[in-house]
């Protein structure tokens, strides 16, 4: 019986590490500049998990099998060096694994969020509500206006609170339901809430982050393929939550230039 | 020390039914009345699960029944999205708090733990009947959200704010709902402090004579080490609990930021932080997931070398690693 459960222990941990190897569930493809260093992490992070759960199960399974049925004389045998060995050597290898894990990721995550902006990039602001994004483009002044949350009004569609008749900046605002954006162009993203927590991913931007009411938070990223792909609240916000989305688009410059002009004629 | 096993804890044997049965003082009745919560409040989270799994792999399926539990939830049977998240919230608190937390911990712990150090009972059997009997109350007024006019949270088990704190304007059950769970949750702390000093004080004051700490069990140690770190969590977890409350009733804003528009309407809350709830809520969450799994692996240990016939490799490093 305990010989029968080794075997299944094996079997469950070769089967269990297929799909991982063939790649059978992979990521979206990446469009992103700096996604292959995530991608790069999430792969050596389930590199090294891996081989310790295989090799635990493995280790688990022969012994399971050596010492399923011991003669009542065998000598009870001890771990070399006695405990003390065992747990500082058990300690220092999980160490070891965490630490590498963390240095081999503090590139990926200092990339997105230590890094600032270039000033070159381009400024889109998203704002998250119960249950939909919209976006805004600062026009030809390069300025975005004042929002007055008491003027948000989703009836007369001044979903960020502008007053065109007293703001100048807020004139030549344009402001979206789908997010457009040039190919190869760094976008830096100025979110904001305007009521509860959400969060904006786009798993092909290799990009997920939530948005705090009352806090102002900024991302940077460049897109280098043109397509739609689908931006998702993954921040449970209310009733409308598993509906809230929204859509980016990449385009040539050519394209973007027009889509903006339509959009801006559509103000 | 050890004397006191001898004198403080001698109660009279219990005549009356009630005494016996219901209000008892006995730390084994005590963990039986538990562990029969903690099944009942697992069986009621597994019907919830149905439900949900029910919903995932049939959108529009009538579920005959479900309407009276909920007529705006379920109309004609048919789940709404948002009874979804009411019931995902249910079942996550129920497991969590009610299964998780008093299953191994309060429910083996209250009958084993004196038995296993060699005292007759715990040093404080009120506070131990409270404790129970405060968890119990807890857990009606939680279930209670089920039949409000518009049911339970739907904001999830961690009930993130400004969510949780906002009102009714937030969704269904964002209203009475969140304030019946906190007010479940808070209950339910203050039964679980009073557990978890009764545990503290039992393993250190009530051993018998020889008992020294490094040869208690591992079961034993894996209670004494959970009720520390519950002493703490649960200790932070209700005053949020009763900030949340206050930010509905009292129109306070501890976690509401200011110029928050809901429904077009700016909200009347100023100065408060999204970021405190999660912070006081992980406070509690990240220890609780300990509280759950330590006297399991305390259980696992002991059982397994009994049954082994061998000491374990070593007693202290296992102490030391829990």
């Amino acid at each position: 019986m305990a010989k029968f459960f080794a075997v299944i222990i094996i079997v469950i941990a070769i089967a269990s590490a297929i799909p991982i190897l063939r790649h059978t569930w992979v990521a979206p493809e990446d469009i992103s500049t700096h996604g292959a260093l995530i991608d790069e992490q999430m792969s050596e992070t389930m590199a090294e998990a891996g081989i310790s759960f295989l090799a635990a199960q493995f280790v688990l399974a022969l012994f399971i099998w050596q010492f399923s049925n011991p003669r009542p004389d065998a000598k009870i045998k001890t771990f070399p060096g006695g405990a003390k060995g065992l747990v500082i050597a058990a300690m220092l290898l999980v160490g070891a694994e965490v630490v590498a894990l963390g240095i081999f990721g503090v590139k990926a995550w200092a990339d997105v969020y230590f890094t600032p902006p270039s000033a070159s990039a381009m400024p889109v602001q998203v704002q998250a509500g119960q249950f939909a994004f919209y976006f805004r483009y600062p026009g030809p002044d390069g300025t975005f206006g004042p929002i007055h949350p008491e003027l948000i009004n989703e009836g007369t569609q001044n979903f960020y609170g502008l007053d065109t008749d007293h703001d100048a900046d807020s004139k030549d605002d344009i402001v979206t339901a789908e997010m457009g954006i040039p190919i190869n162009k760094e976008i830096h993203l100025l979110m904001h809430s305007k009521d509860l927590g959400h969060s904006f991913y786009v798993r092909e931007l290799r990009v997920q982050q939530d948005f705090v009411p009352g806090l102002d938070v900024s991302l940077h990223f460049t897109a280098t393929k043109v397509g739609k792909y689908e931006i998702v609240c993954t921040q449970l916000c209310g009733l409308g939550h598993y509906n809230m989305k929204a859509y980016l688009e990449v385009m040539s410059q050519e394209d973007y230039d027009n889509w903006l002009k339509k959009e801006a004629a559509m103000q | 020390m050890h004397d006191m096993s001898a004198h403080a804890v001698q109660h009279h044997a219990p005549t009356t039914f009630i005494r016996k049965h219901v209000f008892s003082l006995d730390h084994k009745v005590i963990g039986k009345q538990y562990y029969a919560l903690a099944l009942l409040a697992a069986l009621i989270g597994m019907v919830l699960s149905w439900l949900m799994r029910i919903h995932l792999g049939w959108t529009n399926a009538a579920i005959p029944g479900l309407q009276l539990l909920s007529k705006n939830g379920a109309p004609g049977g048919v789940m709404t999205p948002e009874y979804y998240l009411q019931l995902m919230t249910m079942h996550g608190t129920i497991m969590v708090f009610f299964v998780l937390t008093t299953a191994p911990f309060a429910a083996f712990g209250n009958y084993f733990l004196p038995i296993q150090v060699g005292a007759e009972d715990m040093p404080f059997p009120h506070f131990n009947m409270m404790s129970f009997w405060v968890t119990f109350v807890g857990f009606w007024v939680l279930i209670a959200a089920f039949f409000v006019s518009d049911g339970p949270s739907l904001g999830g088990w961690t009930q993130y704010a400004p969510l949780s704190a906002v009102g009714s304007v937030a969704g269904p059950g964002e209203g009475m709902g969140v304030i019946l769970w906190a007010t479940s949750i808070a209950i339910f702390c203050v039964g679980q402090l009073l557990g978890a000093l009764n545990f503290i004080t039992t393993t250190l004051d009530l051993r018998v004579k020889g008992m020294s700490m490094m040869r208690l069990p591992l079961s034993a140690w894996a209670w004494f080490i959970t009720s520390c770190m519950g002493l703490t969590a649960f200790a932070v977890l209700m005053p949020a609990c009763i900030l949340l409350i206050l930010d509905h009733v009292a129109g306070t804003s501890f976690f509401v930021a200011s110029n928050l528009v809901l429904n077009d309407q700016l909200q009347p809350h100023s100065g408060g932080s999204t970021l405190l709830w999660q912070h006081l809520f992980w406070f509690f969450g990240h220890p609780e997931v300990y509280i759950a799994i330590v006297p399991g692996m305390g259980i696992v240990s002991h059982v397994l070398i009994t049954n082994m016939r061998r000491p374990m490799l070593s007693h202290r490093v296992l102490i030391y690693s829990m």
